[in-house]
């Protein structure tokens, strides 16, 4: 756990110098893509609890890719989709307490998704589909 | 600093964090600060607006915490959902916004914007 803990300290720096990060870490990484295995498993899981909830995705489906990628990238480090839309101070606790595992609780018991992943008709950002392909997710994220 | 008014600045070390809020305290501007993650879809849906406001509003200093980047501040200032922002005001917090709430951000910016010059 504790090697899982200090690749989280150094974090995903997707906008600042690799230069200057590179001095002061030891290690570091570019933003992490998580494994097509996992981006694959979690857009398939989304499609099927969409359509279970009664749930669409987003209007926009940039917010709908990057979530999925979000839990694939959980996924791929914890073991577990942890909701990316929330901060922990120990992720891998986390997972394995599962409250915040996707579905998560407020999901499971009230629809509610503050990630936008699952909107209920009546939200305003809800759009009318139920499915995601990979290449939409792909698209919508190249350029992250 | 001139040159980043009207941009949202991102903090990517306690440092710059620290002396960002030093510069925002000893001003007595409004600071709205935006704690994100980069896997968070609707963090992603509202950046371009904040980025909108920060033109907007150059008299307000909009800062970006990436909470996985700087795990301690987000700890510290109980970040829980994101995205979430933090209004602060001399050093004091008075308000803030959970969720991709466009209007609502707008509003309290608004309100603090005219508090702060009245």
């Amino acid at each position: 756990m504790n090697l899982q803990a200090s690749s989280f300290a150094v974090g995903i720096p997707s906008f600042s110098s690799p230069f200057r990060r590179h001095r002061n870490f030891p290690v570091f990484r570019a933003q992490v893509e998580p494994s097509e295995k996992s981006v694959e498993i979690m857009r398939k899981f989304s499609e099927q609890y969409a359509r279970k909830s009664g749930t669409y995705f987003c209007a926009d489906k940039g917010v709908t890719s990057v979530v999925i990628k979000g839990l694939a990238d959980h996924k791929d480090a914890l073991g577990a989709p942890l909701c990316p839309c929330r901060h922990y101070d120990d992720k891998a606790a986390e997972a394995g307490q599962g409250f915040w595992n996707c579905p998560c609780v407020p999901m499971r018991e009230r629809k509610e998704c503050h990630c936008m992943l699952f909107l209920t008709p009546d939200n305003d950002f809800a759009g009318s589909e139920q499915t995601i392909t990979m290449d939409e997710i792909k698209s919508a994220t190249e350029n992250m | 600093m001139a040159a980043e008014e009207g941009q949202v600045i991102s903090c990517h070390t306690v440092e710059a964090w620290n002396e960002q809020l030093q510069k925002g305290n000893d001003s007595k501007k409004l600071i709205v600060v935006d704690f994100t993650a980069s896997w968070c879809g609707p963090c992603r849906f509202i950046a371009p607006v904040l980025a909108e406001l920060a033109k907007k509003y150059p008299g307000v200093t909009f800062l970006k915490v990436d909470v996985d980047e700087l795990k301690t501040v987000a700890q510290d200032w109980a970040v829980e959902a994101m995205p979430t922002f933090v209004f602060l005001k001399e050093g004091k917090i008075v308000d803030r916004v959970v969720g991709a709430k466009k209007e609502e951000l707008l509003q309290t910016i608004t309100k603090h914007v005219a508090t702060t010059s009245a």
